[in-house]
């Protein structure tokens, strides 16, 4: 088992790809950190919150009217809110979903090269390739996480000009089990691409899953059912993800879904490898 | 009783209702060199996957070293395979591409790894990444990703394509090496068959998933054995002449103008001189040797040509 591990992670470590996602994460999150910064740029904030009749880049209601009052604490709010783990939060779905497309093509390009062939694959190997691939998964999801934090604290520095790290408690309580739970849909895309051998379909499949695609088709069934749509949507991991912070209650559902999910997708996955005929 | 080191025992391969391996069986001892050959989609491939691992047959066993895959597939490590094109990733060098299956097989050894490359004419420092390799390169490859880990059984399908002269010399002597001097027994097939009979030391015929000739090398030589072939429009007045003048007893009617005769060949001027003599008209005659394509185009080609 060891022997695939390091194989799978002396590859993913010269895999292009990797060093890519890790690019595109840290691009994007100083690009938002740059727009941040603009939003929250006292010209900004005069050219809209100044003038009452003008909307604001907030939540609030677009139509409301604001008092001066009002619009101090909206000013001060939203730059206390913009913490290193405001803008990793903010980065999620884009983490997510580049986890997903390199685990797609880090899958597909073993078969579709043929490399496998070069491997001894007996049904025990065949599991461990399996295997082997959740704990990069793993690796990789951590390795991203690592990687948001230090290009948020530069983000930080770009958008308010200070470095406000947050809650430590809510950062390991969110990032601890996003992990487990990119994890868990990274074992769904290793069992799709390996039953369709498709690069293309596997990130179109990979597009529905984290872009809420999946839960629209959800609730559309919810519906026709005549079901409460809320009720299938809250058990998606996508819910959990999505969650501002795990609190202890959500927490306690997370894991178990997130293992139990990941065990029932890297199980199929197993099945499917062994009984597949490589060309 | 002898020790055979691959024993495949009636193997049989279904493909959506077509017929892939029909009941193959053949057995191979350790530093036998055996030439699989046959047309494209006779089932050589196949049963290379099958072997390997790659493929699942439908029926049958097969064993290594008297172990049955089925019971027990760890036995797979000591195969080493190159089936179909090289299987390389593409953005990676050729050190690289060898360092991934060495981390694979718990391979600490890295010193193999050079001298394989070497052994293959390629250079372990060269940076060059397999996409812009040529295709002799990617197969030379190719095979050093099979020899990786001194497999005890090597499988080998079609390595000489896209090698130039060099590189398919160059191979003959590795294999030929490897089988002499560390009894690695291969599984070899080949379109290039002058190349392949100068290596086997067995050699399988197989058409339309069926194994239709398994004979030795020394059987083979004996069917393929030098001959003299004269063509004449008169053959009973030769073969008369051939009989009783000349003592000649071993000799086959190939049709109704071409008599081969088996013995004597070191007389074909006085047989020639003899044939002038009795005014008997001849069309040809002349020494000749059955090349292995030739044996193999007698027997499966000339029905498909």
């Amino acid at each position: 088992m060891l022997n695939t591990v390091r194989m799978d992670l002396k590859r993913t470590l010269n895999s292009r790809s990797f060093y890519l996602i890790l690019i595109i994460n840290f691009s994007v999150l100083i690009l938002l950190s740059c727009f941040f910064s603009f939003l929250l740029s006292d010209r900004f904030q005069e050219m809209t919150i100044g003038n009452s009749n003008i909307n604001v880049s907030t939540q609030a209601d677009r139509q409301a009217q604001l008092t001066e009052e009002q619009v101090d604490i909206l000013k001060s709010t939203t730059k206390d809110e913009m913490s290193v783990g405001y803008l990793m939060y903010a980065m999620n779905n884009v983490a997510i979903y580049s986890l997903l497309i390199f685990m797609t093509l880090f899958v597909v390009s073993e078969l579709d090269t043929g490399y496998i062939k070069n491997i001894p694959l007996s049904s025990k190997r065949r599991s461990q390739l399996v295997i082997s691939k959740i704990l990069v998964a793993f690796i990789v999801s951590v390795a991203q996480v690592i990687s948001l934090f230090f290009s948020a604290i530069l983000g930080n520095l770009i958008s308010v000009g200070q470095v406000n790290f947050g809650n430590f408690y809510d950062f390991a309580i969110y990032w601890g089990p996003y992990c487990l739970i990119s994890t868990a849909l990274s074992a769904l895309i290793i069992l799709c691409a390996y039953l369709t051998k498709s690069k293309v379909f596997t990130i179109i499949f990979a597009t529905i899953i984290s872009g809420g695609i999946f839960d629209l088709f959800l609730r559309m069934f919810a519906n026709a059912m005549n079901l409460s749509s809320e009720y299938f949507v809250k058990y998606t991991l996508k819910y959990f993800y999505q969650q501002e912070s795990f609190k202890p209650e959500i927490l306690r559902l997370t894991l178990p879904l997130a293992l139990g999910f990941g065990l029932v997708y890297t199980g199929l996955a197993v099945c499917r490898l062994r009984r597949m005929e490589i060309r | 009783m002898a020790n055979y080191i691959l024993e495949l025992k009636n193997i049989s391969k279904t493909y959506h209702q077509t017929k892939a391996l029909d009941n193959v069986s053949l057995r191979l001892l350790r530093g036998e060199i055996y030439g699989l050959i046959g047309r494209n989609g006779a089932g050589k491939t196949t049963l290379m996957r099958i072997i390997s691992g790659l493929a699942f047959a439908d029926s049958g066993t097969v064993e290594i070293f008297n172990q049955d895959l089925r019971v027990n597939e760890s036995i797979l490590e000591r195969v080493g395979i190159l089936i179909e094109t090289p299987a390389l990733y593409p953005n990676l060098s050729a050190r690289k591409n060898l360092a991934l299956k060495a981390a694979g097989i718990g391979l600490v050894d890295h010193d193999e790894i050079d001298q394989l490359l070497l052994a293959m004419h390629l250079d372990p420092k060269d940076k060059k990444i397999v996409k812009k390799f040529s295709l002799g390169m990617k197969q030379r490859l190719a095979i050093a990703m099979a020899l990786l880990g001194n497999p005890d059984i090597l499988l080998l399908d079609e390595p000489a394509n896209g090698l130039d002269p060099q590189g398919i010399i160059a191979i003959r002597e590795s294999l030929l090496r490897l089988a002499r001097e560390k009894q690695i027994t291969i599984m070899i097939s080949s379109h290039i068959l002058d190349e392949l009979s100068r290596i086997i030391t067995r050699v399988g015929i197989i058409e339309e998933g069926r194994l239709v000739e398994d004979i030795s090398k020394q059987e083979l030589d004996e069917r393929c054995r030098e001959k003299l072939i004269i063509k004449t429009t008169k053959p009973e007045r030769a073969l008369n002449l051939l009989e009783e003048e000349l003592g000649i007893k071993n000799f086959k009617v190939v049709d109704a103008e071409t008599i081969e005769i088996y013995e004597r060949l070191d007389s074909t001027r006085e047989i020639n001189r003899q044939l002038a003599k009795a005014e008997i008209p001849i069309d040809f005659i002349g020494l000749s040797k059955t090349s292995l394509e030739e044996y193999f185009m007698e027997r499966i080609g000339a029905k498909h040509a």
